[in-house]
């Protein structure tokens, strides 16, 4: 009788060389790391995390807060979201954890413990990224070897599509007004306003740390940073502060998607919808006594509207967030220079003829109490 | 003796072990002009030749790069060496200085390249056959532009693997290119002369539009559109005609603040 041939199980396929099988594990676990650093928000736990200097989180801060948030990943290496975490892999049959190593020295004003991230900004040429978090894992069941990794913000900002755009609106409809196109560029938006957690950041790596804000339940909120400060911010991290006809660009939803050189280039009123009139904020104009519905404030954040942090209820076509309402928004604008800030926000009642897109007016650039600017920055690349 | 013996096989055979850090492989550089892919190097004997670099990053963000060296068997065997420098150097000035690794005794080799994978493989005096594969990381590949794709993923890539820290190469002090120094030459014919450099630039570069697809750029804050500053970009699509963006003939690839007019200097906008 012939003996049965010998079967091959993924198990006798195991590296016998300690680093090889490590590489593998570490390998096999970038899938899960990056769920974990792009989609913090989905582990974030019910009843909130337990880890008070890196995280005090309010009801109206929305989850996208937590997607690329070196927060929370400190926060989860250090057991504030479940007691052991690991990252669970299965290979050749056998369960491997890995885990981040907490090689970092701690960053004073957060805490005294040591990070499970160290800040990275480009310092020289040898890498085609501004900034990111350096990280460490190792294998709990391969001792004695470790793998960094930079993570990059990859949840920042967003592509603007390359096609013909509009800028501002137009008196006589019949009249094309400014148009541009952005063929041959790569320009990416961001999709919120900078908040203090990023400014934190910033003054960290520019060594001053004592400056930074203080209050974890500000670090969600918009950075409210004079013109010139706002300019820096982007600056340091390879960036410009956004261009007013970027702004409209990202949105003035295009009629038609596919075309990207319309002979007729629309100047829509709203993101959402082309003619204001038809919107809430059209009715509110001939009916004073509007009551806005939990969906208006969703569309945009006016007067009235709770306040809500990290909201993603009004992304524009792009994935840009308040088009209109929210913050007032600080721009450059190289076509109308005095025309850099737009006032739609949750300032103005909805009936507020500030509320419609292209409609912008001066900022002399310094922070007030009765106009708080926030800012985004936009990035162009080679 | 036997002892000796056993220590320099057992050293060949660590040697022999493709380097750990070649998992962090981002490019390959200064491969030789002439030897093609898959043919075992014969000539010229006796010579030291510059196979190729191996370009990567390491864990203090040094960009390094591994020399390899080969020295053609002839008289004497052929010996392959791995040397380690930072990477704006030249492998050709590392060519004759002794190496950071050393494979003697080689019989033949051959390698092949290409965008994604090396194969280096090669044959000791022992009749001993070793195939290295080095896997070229993707980070350098660009993603296609599509809507919701980030800056970050676009110029590198979602995670960058590090490369243990290298001892042996020296930090480059200021490396990052002045202020209104050209860092992505365009001639007035629109030709491109060189790749980008612009990621040199400390605080960024700017643009001065010259009518061309792809403009000329210098480090430094965009400013333009303002009295004396360079024109800002309009496009060369928005017009939706196929013309020749002449500065003096047709400047609609340009535009200045309100109340300003283009000037050209040669085919370069300003606003003035």
């Amino acid at each position: 009788m012939r003996s049965r041939p010998t079967v091959t199980t993924k198990r006798d396929r195991v590296p016998n060389i300690p680093e090889k099988l490590f590489s593998q594990v570490i390998e096999a676990s970038i899938p899960s790391v990056l769920r974990l650093w792009e989609e913090g928000d989905r582990f974030f736990p019910k009843d909130g995390p337990k880890c008070d200097d890196e995280i005090r989180h309010n009801k109206n801060v929305g989850r996208s807060y937590y997607q690329c948030n070196p927060h929370l990943w400190q926060c989860f290496w250090q057991g504030g979201i479940k007691k052991y975490p690991s990252i669970e892999i299965e290979l050749y049959g056998k369960m491997y954890h890995v885990t981040a190593k907490s090689s970092f020295d701690p960053i004073g004003p957060y805490s005294t413990s040591p990070r499970f991230y160290g800040l990275y900004k480009k310092k020289n040429v040898s890498l085609n990224v501004h900034y990111g978090y350096v990280v460490e894992l190792e294998v709990r069941e391969i001792p004695g070897l470790s793998q960094a990794l930079l993570l990059t913000d990859t949840c920042r900002d967003t592509f603007l599509p390359q096609r013909i755009y509009a800028y501002s609106k137009v008196k006589d409809k019949r009249d094309e007004g400014f148009i541009w196109d952005n063929f041959d560029r790569n320009l990416f938006i961001d999709k919120f306003y900078v908040s203090n957690r990023q400014v934190n950041e910033w003054k960290i790596l520019k060594g001053e740390s004592d400056k930074i804000e203080n209050n974890r339940e500000k670090w969600p909120w918009p950075a409210l940073l004079s013109l010139q400060e706002q300019k820096k911010y982007c600056e340091f991290f390879g960036k410009r502060l956004l261009e007013a006809k970027l702004f409209d660009a990202a949105t003035m939803s295009p009629s038609d998607l596919k075309e990207t050189k319309p002979q007729k280039i629309y100047r829509p009123e709203t993101p959402w919808q082309r003619d204001l009139s038809k919107s809430f904020l059209g009715v509110a104009r001939i009916n004073s006594d509007y009551q806005l519905t939990p969906l208006d404030c969703q569309l945009a954040e006016v007067e009235g509207c709770q306040e809500k942090f990290f909201s993603t209820d009004s992304a524009t076509w792009v994935g840009i967030h308040f088009g209109l309402g929210y913050y007032p928004e600080s721009f450059q604008n190289f076509i109308e220079p005095k025309k850099n800030i737009k006032m739609s926000s949750r300032f103005y009642h909805p009936a507020s003829t500030w509320h419609e897109l292209g409609t912008l007016s001066s900022w002399k650039g310094d922070q007030t109490e009765s106009l708080p600017v926030a800012f985004r920055c936009y990035e162009e690349v080679i | 003796m036997i002892l000796l013996i056993l220590f320099k096989v057992m050293l060949s055979f660590v040697f022999a072990v493709v380097p750990t850090h070649w998992s962090y492989i981002d490019a390959i550089h200064e491969q030789h002009e002439f030897y093609k892919n898959d043919e075992v190097i014969v000539k010229p004997k006796d010579s030291w030749q510059t196979l190729f670099s191996l370009v990567y990053i390491d864990r203090e963000f040094n960009s390094a790069k591994d020399c390899i060296f080969y020295k053609v068997p002839g008289q004497e065997l052929g010996n392959l060496k791995i040397k380690t420098i930072t990477s704006s150097k030249n492998c050709d000035e590392f060519l004759l200085v002794s190496g950071d690794r050393q494979i003697t005794g080689i019989k033949s080799l051959k390698y092949s390249a290409n965008e994604e994978r090396i194969i280096l493989d090669f044959t000791t005096n022992e009749l001993k056959s070793k195939k290295w594969t080095i896997l070229i990381n993707k980070n350098n590949r660009r993603p296609e532009k599509a809507m919701g794709l980030s800056s970050a993923e676009f110029s590198g890539a979602k995670i960058i693997f590090l490369a243990p820290a290298t001892k042996l190469i020296q930090k480059e002090n200021n490396p990052f290119l002045k202020n209104d120094s050209i860092c992505h030459d365009v001639n007035e014919d629109c030709e491109v002369l060189g790749t980008s450099i612009c990621d040199r630039c400390e605080g960024g570069w700017y643009e001065i539009p010259n009518g061309c697809s792809v403009g000329p750029k210098f480090c430094g804050k965009l400013t333009c559109g303002g009295k004396n500053q360079p024109a800002c970009r309009r496009g060369m699509t928005w017009q939706r005609s196929n013309v020749d963006f002449e500065c003096r003939v047709n400047s609609s690839f340009a535009y200045c603040s309100q109340g300003l007019s283009i000037q050209c200097e040669g085919k370069k906008a300003f606003c003035r």
